[in-house]
């Protein structure tokens, strides 16, 4: 078995942490690191009380950030394989194996989660976004997939050394891509599922107007993404 | 249109120019990729004609429904603050950046110093 260590970037996740944590354990990953990206609630105790290797943001840094710290990490742990996953308990842990197969058996360096090759899984409006942001990636940075801004991928040994990425909000999905692009990186699209559980949907629900709220963060991503286009 | 000579002309041309070649001297280094050099030279060559040929905003005014033209003044104004607001972006974007590696480093210094040990 290959040193695998799965991440998982938390902010403000007490109430499910322990939960995706012994999701992921059940499946056979006992590997994990935490990164608790400056979160107020108990994320860091529960993680750690749960076994688990766990590296603290002192002040929240944005998802992006913390999956390259988690990725910094895994590279510290010489690990072989990485995968990182949402902390939020949106995604299943049963499709780890689905994604670290064809690294392991040496068909390419990356995989990436797709929720859109799966249809049942997403809402017809989340998808619609999507697809916008999947044009966007392709218009930016020339690589085109299904699901640009899924966050459950796994990456080899070679892929993690090459992998930097300098964002740090949700933008990193796409630098990834990037990345991939230039250092040539062989990818594979794999099908996963999302649960849109009560968690997940409270957690959305509590920010006012969340579409506009989306459609906000879009415009600002793209904005980071044609000043650093531009001028970087 | 060009005959008319004007030194804010040159001037506004001349920055877009040189923004331009900054950007082909950065994808000659492989800092820059061929689509980042093909955005600067769309947005620094439209800034750098409308400079050079101000009349060309009438055109686009009456092309689009309005009936007012802009002023070389204006255009001017405009291509200083988007300039100067997207440094400035820029610039905090890489202060942010800065904020992050600390951060990072300081997280990640408990887990190499014990994989030492």
């Amino acid at each position: 078995m290959k040193n695998i260590w799965i991440i998982i970037p938390a902010f403000n996740e007490a109430k499910v942490i322990r939960e995706v944590i012994n999701e992921v354990k059940k499946e056979g990953f006992k590997n994990i690191i935490i990164v608790d990206d400056g979160s107020i609630d108990d994320t860091y105790s529960k993680a750690k009380s749960a076994g688990c290797i766990v590296v603290k943001h002192i002040i929240n840094r944005g998802k992006g950030a913390a999956t390259q710290t988690g990725l910094d990490a895994a590279k510290i742990l010489n690990a072989e394989i990485v995968v990182t996953m949402d902390g939020d308990g949106q995604h299943s842990a049963s499709d780890i194996k689905k994604l670290i197969e064809p690294i392991i058996n040496g068909k390419c360096d990356v995989t990436l989660g797709s929720r859109l090759l799966n249809k049942k899984v997403m809402p017809v409006s989340r998808r619609f976004i999507n697809i916008i942001g999947n044009i966007i990636t392709y218009l930016f940075y020339g690589i085109y997939v299904t699901d640009s801004q899924s966050g459950f991928r796994a990456y080899s040994k070679k892929a993690n050394e090459i992998i930097n990425t300098t964002m740090d909000r949700y933008e990193f999905e796409s630098e990834i891509l990037q990345q991939i692009k230039t250092a040539k990186l062989k990818y594979i699209e794999v099908p996963i599922n999302v649960k849109y559980t009560e968690y997940s949907k409270k957690k959305w629900d509590h920010i006012k107007n969340f579409p506009r709220q989306r459609l906000i963060n879009g415009f600002k991503m793209l904005y980071r993404m044609v000043i650093r286009s531009i001028l970087s | 249109m060009i005959n008319d000579f004007a030194v804010y002309k040159i001037i506004i041309f001349t920055i877009c120019l040189i923004l331009i070649l900054r950007t082909v001297f950065l994808f000659i280094r492989k800092k820059k990729t061929f689509r980042e050099l093909l955005v600067a030279i769309i947005i620094w060559g439209f800034f750098g004609l409308i400079g050079l040929y101000p009349n060309l905003t009438d055109y686009i005014a009456k092309l689009t429904g309005f009936q007012l033209g802009l002023n070389a003044l204006v255009v001017a104004s405009l291509i200083f603050l988007f300039y100067n607001v997207m440094t400035q972006s820029l610039k905090n974007d890489n202060l942010e950046n800065l904020i992050t590696k600390i951060v990072r480093n300081q997280a990640l210094n408990g887990l190499a110093k014990k994989r030492k040990l």
